[in-house]
């Protein structure tokens, strides 16, 4: 028997077959979702889930949530505000250090994945050892392995790496085997946005394409609650209440949440209204557009061409999401699905179909990001394309640059950018070749991606038929002399003067600034009146006067105040070049 | 690589179906799919590839042309000389593209992009023209295509030398297409 888990940035699930429908399994508290987080108390053993997440908000230095935002990633890959310390070196794999130890991403994910075990184990009467766990569909293959071996550390062979949208495709196809249909899934969960295409066919699942931002969800419109507070309280402190009052507001058009703290002898209250979330959430929102544009251009569809929406993921509650997505979509989205069980449910699925217990069903799942090589000049050369259909094998034939050559060192990389260094290094192997005259030496290497997303290389030899199992050296593991290296880097920065940069920043601003107000006043000055005119004057005049000065912080504000004039002179320009017959070429 | 008409057990001809393509696909993937009984993913891989072979008109024809001992001739990625008025007009276009987004990359505020707004707009409407004008030829050649799918059976030599001709402006026309859609994607059309 294999169980299907969805390993959630914030909640987890697992469930079984039984009598082929997928049933979720509920702790012993009866609750079917586990929050990921993991407390180190003093002394004990850590705690796991809804004991972990009580006590963040009391002492949340040695509580950890959100790990899967770590999972195989690198120290500076991106920022991070968590209440948690995050340790190790820029370019180091990400560890978290919690008391006086570090732990690593899938240590943390390990824990929370040994809960849902013991809690299966518990529901079912048997030992659990197999599974499948999901990973959002755009998770590069660092991620997915670091996701393997979590698995692993929790006693779990982890039979398949399963794509959340196509998980959450299959909960919402089951019963209904006999449709033809073409899907859309706008999975948007706390940490990670995914947006699928899917057909649907006699039982069989297809992904025709897939897109999404590892780094957008409910966590990001968390954060920005966060910096507008204005209570008196630590960031931490604050965390529990917005998440609280994000959640009622999805109901109620405002509310007012008493806080655990006092000032002045009076109680903190958090108030909120569904207008002022919309206004911070909506930016955070519309960062999805992009990816539903292109997962729609990439699968060769129009909106009109879809017979569903499905919403997935806790996020998607929120009416905002809604508007979107009908608004986008061109239809209101099916909400049949439960968007924090789907998911879970879809993997249990999966589960079924590799142990026999679902038949007649299959998924045609793809990968969602070019792999290809480094060349001469630096450039990306795409050897599998995005969205290709998996499990697949690609060759390549190689050759040996100068006589003789012994070895050559080929970076692979993962993503959809022209310059290979844009790209994400997924590791690099070293070509070996038999001693020949130029060109003549010819290694055949077949890139193969299983159906769980991951690579595996092999090369072999033409000539002498020798086949190799290339196993390839990791990105994540940096050596020491390029650790010291970017040690180094990042102290030279260190004591910049800070000020020197804002200016210079602040400049590059003005520069560009300028000018095009000039340009602008030019082509539709004239829709202006006079209070206009002489206001976007004076404000030019403040900003070259704080050039003058080399003054960082004024200039700063200048420019603001410059670009807030104006804005009407953009939206003249827009108009014009809207209107019919109006588009001139630009000089 | 090994025939991918036969793998998907679809009739080697020029014309094919999608429908057809589509459900041979859906049929065998499952059948051999490494999650399905007896399945493998060799064997699936094996599917997958023949699929990818024949989905694409140009790319189809290659491998059909490949079977009938066709090979392609050294300098057979010339363009042939009826497309090489589209092929002027669209590198054209690109140059002004390119141009156009590496201005509005460096565009940081909204006025600096809303001056580019007239510059996107008509850029929009050429690129719209050439690849409606693209799709045009295009279904030309998927006419030619039926053509010479009914002579298929009565083939011969000079046969053969249409569907190469053909084969060439399908795969230009579809690559300029491809190209024109991304770059309308990325004026955000």
């Amino acid at each position: 028997m294999i169980l299907g888990i969805d390993l959630g940035t914030t909640n987890s699930l697992i469930g079984a077959m039984d009598a082929g429908f997928p049933i979720l399994i509920a702790d012993a508290d009866g609750e079917r979702l586990t929050p990921s987080v993991v407390h180190f108390p003093a002394s004990g053993e850590p705690l796991v889930g809804r004991a972990a997440a009580r006590q963040r908000a009391l002492d949340p230095a040695p509580t950890v949530y959100s790990a899967k935002r770590f999972l195989g990633r690198r120290v500076g890959e991106d920022a991070d505000d968590v209440s948690y310390a995050l340790a190790g070196a820029r370019g180091e794999p990400v560890r978290f250090r919690v008391r006086d130890r570090e732990v690593s991403p899938e240590e943390i994910s390990a824990l929370v994945l040994g809960k849902l075990k013991a809690d299966a184990e518990r529901a079912l009467g048997t030992a659990v050892t197999r599974a499948v766990i999901t990973v959002p569909a755009y998770f590069n293959d660092a991620q997915r392995s670091a996701t393997q071996r979590a698995g692993a550390l929790a006693g779990l062979t982890v039979e398949r790496i399963v794509n959340e949208p196509t998980a959450a495709a299959l909960a919402y196809g089951l019963d209904k085997l006999r449709d033809r249909a073409r899907i859309a899934v706008y999975d948007f969960g706390g940490g990670t946005f995914d947006i699928s295409i899917l057909e649907l066919n006699q039982g069989v699942f297809q992904v025709l394409a897939t897109d999404g931002h590892t780094r957008l969800g409910g966590d990001d419109i968390d954060r920005a609650l966060i910096a507008e507070c204005r209570l008196p309280i630590a960031d931490w402190q604050k965390r529990d209440v917005i998440v609280e009052a994000k959640h009622r507001l999805s109901s109620a058009e405002a509310v007012e949440l008493p806080l655990p703290f006092a000032q002045g002898g009076e109680s903190l209250v958090y108030r909120l209204t569904r207008a002022e979330l919309e206004r911070i959430a909506r930016p955070i929102v519309e960062r999805t557009r992009e990816h539903c544009r292109r997962v729609l251009a990439d699968a060769r569809l129009a909106p009109a061409d879809l017979d569903a929406v499905i919403l997935v993921g806790g996020q998607t509650r929120m009416p905002l999401v809604r508007t979107f997505v009908a608004d986008f979509f061109g239809r209101e989205p099916d909400t049949s699905q439960n968007p924090d069980e789907a998911v879970a449910l879809g993997a249990t699925i999966q589960a079924g179909i590799l142990d026999g217990s679902v038949q007649n069903v299959v998924l045609l799942d793809v990968t969602p990001l070019s792999l290809g090589i480094e060349t001469f000049g630096g450039l990306m050369n795409v050897i599998i394309p995005r969205n290709s259909t998996i499990p697949l094998k690609a060759g390549e034939m190689f050759t040996n640059a100068v006589a003789g050559q012994r070895a050559m060192r080929i970076q692979v990389l993962q993503g959809e950018r022209e310059l290979a260094r844009d790209n994400w290094p997924l590791g690099q192997f070293e070509l070996e070749f038999e001693p020949a005259p130029k060109g003549q030496a010819r290694v055949g290497v077949q890139f193969e991606i299983d159906a769980s997303g991951l690579l595996h290389v092999l090369a072999r030899d033409t000539h002498t038929g020798r086949e190799q199992i290339v196993a390839l050296t990791s990105a994540l593991d940096v050596s020491d002399a390029a650790v010291e290296k970017m040690l180094e880097d990042s102290l030279e920065h260190a004591f910049e003067d800070v000020n020197d940069r804002i200016f210079i920043e602040a400049k590059m601003k003005s520069d560009e600034l300028l000018p095009a107000v000039q340009k602008a006043l030019a082509q539709v000055g004239a829709g202006l009146d006079e209070a206009e005119r002489t206001l976007i004057a004076a404000r030019v005049a403040a900003v070259e006067a704080a050039v003058a000065a080399r003054a960082a912080q004024p200039l700063k504000q200048a420019n603001a105040a410059l670009d807030e004039a104006t804005q009407r002179l953009a939206t003249l320009l827009i108009e014009r070049a809207l209107a019919p017959g109006g588009s001139v070429p630009s000089a | 690589m090994p025939d991918p008409f036969a793998i998907l057990g679809l009739p080697a001809r020029p014309w094919l179906d999608a429908a057809a393509l589509q459900s041979a696909f859906h049929r065998l993937g499952a059948l051999h799919h490494p999650d399905s009984p007896g399945g493998a993913t060799a064997a699936f891989a094996a599917v997958n590839s023949a699929w990818q072979a024949l989905r694409d008109p140009a790319q189809r024809l290659r491998h059909l042309l490949e079977i009938h001992g066709h090979t392609p001739t050294a300098g057979a990625a010339a363009i042939p000389p009826a497309l090489a008025d589209t092929f002027m007009g669209l590198a054209a276009l690109r140059t002004a593209l390119d141009r156009f987004l590496a201005r509005h990359t460096a565009a940081s505020g909204a006025l600096a992009q809303a001056l580019l707004a007239s510059e996107r707009t008509d850029l929009t409407r050429r690129l719209r023209e050439a690849l409606a004008h693209l799709e045009a030829s295009r279904a030309q050649s998927h006419d030619t295509l039926r053509a010479l799918d009914a002579a298929w059976d009565a083939r011969d030599a000079t046969t053969l030398a249409h569907l190469a001709t053909l084969q060439q402006s399908l795969a230009f026309q579809g690559k300029w297409s491809d190209q024109l859609r991304e770059g309308l994607f990325q004026l955000g059309a």
